[in-house]
């Protein structure tokens, strides 16, 4: 691991940019920290912050038959007290899934699994489908318990916490991150940017064109806050036709967008809003951001562009 | 960019690129030269987009894990990314 990775010379900068680059939760992660403490310091902090990205991973997969989240299909009906994780991120899929009317539903675990989104990325295993088949279920199916921190499931349903727990991990990490001015947590497209990068200005963010690879549609500048997508460009169904975003409400992949993106103050916040736009569509998507108070771009099919108000504010 | 794949019990446990020699992040390994190319022009940090899946450049993977545990293994030729060394 490169320790006090210097920018190439004509982007010189006098601050040492530390990175850190692993794989977890089926895609590329990368840590970096522009800072001149000391580099032993830093690359601890590094270490730590990484290191959520397994442990949200270990409890939140529904590909993970030991993760708690496929636990609590063995005691359906039974409230089951699970860790401030899983009970945090789910509480929050369940709050977001109010707010969208059920498009966004964290119960689409079964409907990704008959679509063919049913192998562990380490592993290769294809996974057991336990939840019984027939029966449509929802996020209406589940009880939550605060006081108690349980999760009831009603019916027997696969949690599917793919929506946010990507995002929750990169919080964690980026809390961890938090005694440096500048860093930037990013796992797969999704991420969380605070100060400036080595160049010495705000992070440059673009964002990827969903249908030209070599295309960004545009260009955020970012000192604080998270920036999340969701496309149908990146996860497709074994056919080619579907791609994971299922509109739970038909059964179905969401077709009257390309791509989402939303700037929000958390990584959860955007990954969630991100995948809900997605399935809302265009105009009840830019709705829900703006009902929300994030900014954020839709992307339709055909290139066209939808941004809400707030969008200016961080491109350039 | 180099890969490192440590294997316990016949799975993978842990993949973790032990250097990276690109000015941008590895973030796009599958990449096609002309994306980096347009990246470099538009001087970006990071690229915000839907979350793609290891499975993209899983050949990479195999290359290192068919050197072996601990191992690691160049995959710049998976992505053709030819970004300029540091």
């Amino acid at each position: 691991m490169p320790v006090g990775q210097q920018l190439p010379a004509g982007l010189a900068a006098a601050v040492p940019s530390h990175r850190r680059v692993a794989i977890a939760m089926d895609t590329l992660v990368t840590l970096e920290v522009v800072s001149s403490q000391p580099a032993a310091l830093v690359e601890s902090a590094l270490q730590r912050a990484l290191a959520w990205f397994g442990c949200v991973e270990r409890a939140c997969s529904r590909f993970d038959e030991q993760s708690e989240v496929r636990q609590l299909l063995r005691q359906v009906g039974q409230p089951v007290v699970v860790s401030p994780l899983v009970f945090e991120a789910t509480r929050f899929a369940l709050a977001l899934a109010r707010q969208s009317g059920g498009a966004f539903d964290p119960t689409v675990g079964q409907l990704l699994e008959v679509r063919g989104f049913n192998r562990h990325y380490r592993s290769g295993e294809r996974l057991a489908t336990e939840s019984s088949g027939g029966g449509r279920v929802s996020y209406r199916d589940l009880r939550l318990d605060a006081a108690r921190r349980t999760i009831t499931l009603l019916r027997p349903l696969a949690l599917d916490l793919g929506a946010v727990a990507k995002g929750l991990a990169i919080d964690l990490a980026a809390r961890e991150l938090a005694i440096f001015e500048d860093f930037c947590v990013e796992a797969g497209g999704d991420l969380y940017a605070k100060g400036h990068s080595g160049r010495g200005e705000p992070w440059r963010i673009g964002i990827q064109h969903p249908r030209a690879a070599d295309i960004l549609t545009q260009v955020l500048a970012v000192s604080q806050g998270a920036v999340c997508s969701s496309g149908d460009y990146e996860r497709r169904s074994a056919d080619g036709l579907e791609h994971h975003l299922v509109d739970p409400r038909s059964g179905r992949s969401a077709h009257a967008l390309a791509g989402v993106t939303v700037v929000a103050p958390t990584a959860m916040a955007a990954d969630g809003l991100a995948t809900a736009a997605f399935i809302l569509g265009p105009e009840r998507g830019l709705r829900l951001l703006e009902r929300e108070g994030v900014a954020g771009l839709l992307i339709t099919p055909d290139g066209e562009l939808r941004a809400t108000r707030g969008l200016h504010e961080v491109t350039r | 960019v180099a890969v490192g794949v440590t294997v316990q019990g016949g799975r993978i446990t842990n993949v973790v690129m032990t250097q990276v020699t690109t000015q941008y992040p590895a973030s796009r390994i599958a990449a096609l030269p002309a994306q980096v190319v347009a990246r470099q022009s538009a001087q970006v940090d990071r690229i915000s987009g839907a979350t793609y899946s290891v499975q993209a450049f899983q050949q990479a993977v195999q290359q290192a894990l068919a050197k072996g545990q601990a191992s690691s293994a160049p995959i710049a030729d998976a992505g053709g990314l030819a970004a300029p060394s540091v």
